[in-house]
């Protein structure tokens, strides 16, 4: 009987399991995969120059494609190294399938001298949701079917397989049964769970929502996974309800619309804040009230808030807020009840609501009307939200996909960026890391073959895969990097200027040139010192065809103003020395008085609350 | 009596343990932490590009100064590259500390969708000697002395620490006698002298060793290195009997060494060496370790003394003496028993051993390759005496046969199954640890790609590191023209074509060379 050898069961059974994308790095012992791999039809595999990048590339073309794909590398560092791409993948609930090789020798828990008999599946445990050890040939098909079914179980996330390297040295016989046949992949999608709520429980939910006085939708990841956006869109505007967008929510509300907050979370500065002191109904949709969000907790949310919360994972009701009213369910599917219960009864939303969303509406305008004069004064250096507001327009002209990576600089793309749609703009919001840039980038423009990818990033973050220009420059894809240089760790510089009085430790970088290093690896490249030489710039960029960079050199004393939300969050329980605060922010006078005056606004207007204008407006 | 932060006393206590640099990129919550060290004039912050790297620059400090060297990231999304890094550290013993901040201890355990945070204390737990989340501001001191004891006890290997912020916030009266109290210089906090042994123990491997005829060391784990027992070298001179080194240790040892006959690797993968390990009677082995381990299997009826700093990694059988000593120690008794022995010591087994060794190396270098063969050309002379060599992609498995005859300041072999293309932030973290001498990457394009990045600190820090790289045209793998790459990147980039005299860019200090061949 014909037999199969190890490495020709691992390439079917990941073409078995519907994965037809496979990021990796090869060597000496994955080479033989890799050529079975690519004799499948159908099957591509991307090499990356270092394994870190292949995980983030690997997530990125999930995120964007909705199609499984895996990383594969060979073991101890090439697999831990897979380690920070699989952990933004389990912060934002990305089924990725991680796949690397271990040692044969079983895992010994005693700490001996054999080092490399720790157990490599345990790291990967607190960061997936479903791991397993293959040890026998037989057992591959099968594991690969379980581990794509359980990344989508009621907690999606990574999951994570170690196969033992001398597996690929073995051989089996074909005809044992679940070893999956020659033939071409069959690309799976992911899709969406369709639970519908309980009708009780719905009916009293739409029975909270109706004696609201300030209601408000908030949206996140959930909605996107369950592709219910536009559901959530029609369902505010049919009903007159305003809307917001966690930061894992972005695009699932566009920005732009009349009836959303702004941009996600404290991005939206006092339209959020407000929202979120004064709504006594949050009708929450597929959002797990993170950090990111306050927890959706006091001091920042308000205490009588009654929650609806509709998730279809138990274990996310009742993590952060306790919700008047849970409901296990898809979004979509519920959100088509409720909205059933609404027509029957030909609700008509009262002339409260109208004037509270009026209230939000009237902050948002008077924000963005702040934020862009704050932008287009006349600095010295280039301001980061005229970067932010220039490549908007174009991202939203040439309809771009966005990539988003950094600290400050994802906060303004989300201050001054376009509307987004909720497969447009992608940020490893969860961990909030820095560096997966340029890897997602890679991923994202190989799950849309036909667009051109923009990528937003912060100087501090775009060196982590500098490397992969190289992926980028070999693959010809059609990306355009823009680095914010302002050439500091300014996130946190910020920090030392508002806590130590100036002390930067670790945050200064030197004036760097990032065009000159992209040249290096055969991109076109440009530096950009003024506003008005960005569009231009990427025109050029555009023109070279492959890859390119546009180093904008931005100043360092700028900062987003919703920083300081997220910061009340970071540092909620942490002792702040008050004559240090004190003099730091005497010191802080360096910045200037406008800056200065643009933060007391936001101090004012978001964390105070403290809005005479609107009231008088509205 | 002052008022300290929790960040302060963190800073204070590495102070004590005498670390110079923490190689760390900065997160909010490492503020206190940071501000501390901007203030204390004895210790830097060194910031690498990504955090994977700053345990790997840890590793290159740490191995060859001696030193301790902590690696500092953020809470989740730092750690999370570290991790990779970290472990280079776990297999090869190093004691390098991590340390992290983590979200406030009220909600970091279990993770309840915190900004940024995961378990981080389980993602190390398997691959760290010890682990622990300092929730109290008081036992700050108590749990960073424990770290660095649990790494450099025994057999070193990493440790890890989460402080939560708001234990690193946390401000408290420090009384001048709480003080003196809490924060002890290292002798207080651990053991540093000898670990004289058994003396039954080594009395019977004397006895075994005195009775050998063809006694063979193999020492391992680094032993030899700054920090690692150094007098190991001279020990082993004075003892006589001829030994090979192992990955992690041939290194230590050059053409100076009398009786240093190669890598232990070489001698089980060659027939000559093959011949040698058949005929020995009896091993020491210094410092069990994975190499040794191998050329143990091949050589399983003669008795093996094994010297070990740590009981716990002692071999059973009944053919193992074990020696719960420390290498210099037990060494010295060793050869103490040895000088009793009448007669001449046996020439013509070292001789035997010695060139089997060298004709082993000649057979690995024979498979260089013109491109290393040129590397290999340009380095040849006196100067690179008193350089560091890192080895790192295709070349290692070449670069400790070319060394084994000359004399040079430390070799480090990147095991290549360990992780991929460590070998730049390492040498970056040896050249910050050895500013007075030269340190020489010898690797090949594919290795040196995967941290490139760390070029960019390199330059900045004034760091002189060497490149010796096996260029390769742009290829369908590899379309990059590394020349253009490093010099986009800062790096003075010469060709072996142009003859460049190797002294002057050994020289060359202050920014990153690199030579192509």
């Amino acid at each position: 009987m014909k037999t199969l050898s190890g490495s020709q069961i691992l390439a079917r059974s990941i073409a078995g399991a519907g994965i037809g994308y496979v990021f990796t790095v090869p060597t000496p012992r994955l080479k033989p995969v890799l050529d079975c791999l690519e004799k499948i039809q159908g099957m591509t595999v991307i090499t990356a120059r270092d394994e870190t990048a292949a995980a983030l590339m690997a997530d990125g073309y999930i995120r964007r494609s909705r199609l499984f794909a895996a990383v594969l590398t060979d073991a101890h560092g090439r697999s831990l190294s897979q380690v920070s791409g699989v952990t933004n993948a389990w912060a934002d609930k990305i089924p990725l399938v991680s796949v690397s090789l271990c040692e044969d020798a079983a895992p010994n828990a005693n700490k001996g001298i054999a080092r490399s008999r720790y157990d490599a599946n345990r790291v990967f445990e607190p960061v997936t949701v479903w791991r397993k050890r293959l040890s026998g040939l037989a057992d591959m098909p099968k594991a690969f079917v379980d581990a794509v079914a359980a990344s989508q179980g009621n907690r999606r996330g990574p999951v994570h397989l170690d196969l033992e390297a001398g597996l690929l040295d073995r051989r089996i016989e074909e005809g044992i049964p679940g070893i999956p046949p020659e033939g071409p992949v069959e690309p799976q999608k992911l899709t969406p769970m369709r639970l519908s709520g309980d009708s009780q429980t719905v009916d009293q939910a739409v029975k909270l929502l109706k004696q609201a006085r300030k209601p408000l939708i908030i949206t996140g990841g959930g909605v996107k996974a369950s592709r219910a956006s536009l559901d959530v869109v029609r369902f505010m505007e049919r009903f007159g309800l305003p809307g917001c967008t966690t930061m894992a929510g972005i695009g699932t509300i566009p920005s732009d619309h009349a009836y959303c907050l702004g941009g996600p979370s404290y991005t939206a500065g006092e339209a959020f804040h407000v929202a979120i002191k004064k709504a006594d109904v949050i009708l929450a949709l597929g959002c797990s009230f993170s950090g990111l969000e306050g927890f959706g907790l006091p001091p920042l949310w308000s205490e009588r808030i009654k929650f609806i919360h509709i998730d279809n994972n138990p274990n996310q009701i009742g993590l952060n807020v306790n919700p008047e009213i849970p409901i296990l369910g898809d979004v979509k599917t519920v959100l088509a009840q409720m909205a059933e219960i609404l027509d029957a009864t030909a609700f008509v939303a009262p002339d409260g609501w109208a004037h509270w969303r009026m209230i939000l509406a009237d902050l948002k305008r008077q924000r963005k009307t702040r934020l862009l004069n704050f932008a287009n004064r006349p600095w010295g250096g280039l301001h980061q939200g005229s970067v932010a507001l220039e490549m908007g327009k174009i991202v939203e002209k040439d309809n771009l996909i966005m990539v988003i990576d950094g600290g400050n600089t994802p906060l303004y793309a989300a201050m001054y960026g376009p509307g987004m749609s909720p497969r447009q703009s992608f940020f490893p919001f969860g961990m909030a890391a820095l560096g997966g840039g340029v890897p997602y980038a890679i991923g994202v423009a190989l799950a849309a073959p036909h667009k051109r990818v923009m990528l937003i990033t912060g100087d501090g973050s775009s060196m982590y895969a500098i490397s992969e220009l190289e992926t980028m420059k070999r693959l010809n894809l059609p990306i355009t990097i823009v680095v914010n240089n302002d050439s500091s760790w300014n996130m946190i510089k910020a920090l030392q200027d508002s806590l130590f009085e100036g002390n930067y430790v670790g945050t200064c970088l030197p004036d760097i040139d990032y065009a000159k290093i992209a040249a290096g690896f055969g991109l076109y490249s440009e530096r950009v010192k003024n506003a008005h030489e960005l569009v231009p710039a990427y025109e050029r960029a555009v023109e070279s065809g492959g890859p390119a960079l546009i180093d904008c050199v931005t100043d360092c004393k700028n900062l987003p103003d919703s920083l300081l939300s997220f910061a009340m969050v970071e540092f909620e329980g942490a002792q702040i020395n008050p004559v240090k605060l004190a003099k730091s922010l005497w010191k802080g006078r360096d910045m200037g008085l406008s800056r200065a005056l643009h933060q007391v606004t936001y101090v004012r207007k978001a964390l105070l609350g403290f809005n005479p204008s609107t009231k008088r407006r509205v | 009596m002052r008022i300290v932060t929790g960040g302060e006393l963190v800073t204070e206590c590495l102070v004590d343990q005498g670390v110079r640099y923490v190689f760390s990129i900065i997160g909010g919550q490492m503020g206190t932490i940071y501000d501390a060290i901007g203030k204390n004039p004895h210790i830097d912050v060194i910031t690498p590009r990504s955090e994977t790297s700053t345990a790997i620059m840890a590793c290159g400090y740490a191995v060859t100064t001696g030193q301790p060297a902590v690696s500092m990231c953020t809470v989740g999304a730092g750690v999370v590259y570290e991790v990779a890094g970290l472990l280079k550290a776990w297999l090869t013993y190093l004691p390098v500390i991590s340390i992290a901040p983590q979200v406030q201890s009220y909600k970091m355990k279990p993770n309840q969708e915190n900004l940024q945070a995961c378990e981080q204390d389980e993602l190390f737990a398997p691959i760290t000697k010890f682990n622990a989340i300092i929730y109290h501001w008081e036992r700050i001191p108590q749990l960073i002395h424990r770290a660095f004891r649990e790494a450099a006890t025994g057999i070193p290997g990493p440790v890890h620490l989460d402080i939560p912020v708001d234990v690193l916030f946390r401000h408290k009266i420090l009384t001048s006698q709480r003080r003196r109290r809490m924060l002890v210089p290292p002798h207080q906090s651990r053991y540093i002298g000898p670990i004289s042994g058994d003396e039954s123990a080594l009395e019977k491997a004397g006895e075994t060793l005195k009775s050998a005829k063809n006694p063979l060391v193999i020492v391992g784990q680094g032993l030899g290195r700054p920090g690692r027992f150094p007098q190991v070298r001279e020990r082993l001179d004075k003892l006589g009997i001829p030994f090979l080194g192992t990955r992690l240790s041939g290194g230590a040892f050059d053409a100076g060494d009398q009786f240093f006959a190669g890598d232990a690797l070489g001698f089980a993968n060659s027939e000559p060496g093959k011949k040698i390990l058949a005929e020995a009677d009896c091993l020491l082995v210094v410092g069990l370790d994975p190499d040794s381990l191998k050329i143990l299997d091949r050589t399983n009826t003669v008795p093996v003394i094994q010297v070990e700093t740590d009981p716990a990694a002692m071999l059973t059988g009944d053919q193992t003496i074990p020696v719960y000593a420390d290498p210099v120690s037990a060494l010295n008794s060793l050869e103490s028993v040895l000088a009793q022995k009448k007669g001449r010591r046996p020439v013509a087994w070292k001789n035997k051993v010695l060139k089997a060794g060298d004709a082993i190396a000649r057979d690995i270098l024979q498979q260089a390759g013109p491109q290393l063969e040129t590397a290999f050309n340009l380095l040849d002379g006196d100067s690179i005496k008193d350089a560091i060599f890192v080895a790192d992609g295709g070349p290692a498995s070449y670069v400790p046969a070319f060394l084994k005859t000359r004399k040079h300041a430390g070799l480090h072999v990147m095991d290549q199954e360990d992780m991929s293309g460590a070998g730049l932030p390492f040498a970056i973290g040896a050249a910050l640890g050895n500013p007075g001498r030269s340190v020489v990457l010898i690797c090949d394009k594919d290795s040196l790609f995967h941290h490139l990045r760390e070029l960019q600190p390199a330059e900045d820090l004034g760091v002189g590191i060497t490149i010796l790289c096996v260029d390769e045209e742009p290829n369908q793998g590899n379309v990059a023209n590394l020349e253009k790459v490093l010099e986009g990147l800062g790096c003075h980039v010469h060709r072996a074509g142009d003859k460049p005299g190797i002294a002057n860019i050994l020289r060359h200090k202050g920014q990153p060379g690199a030579v192509l061949v």
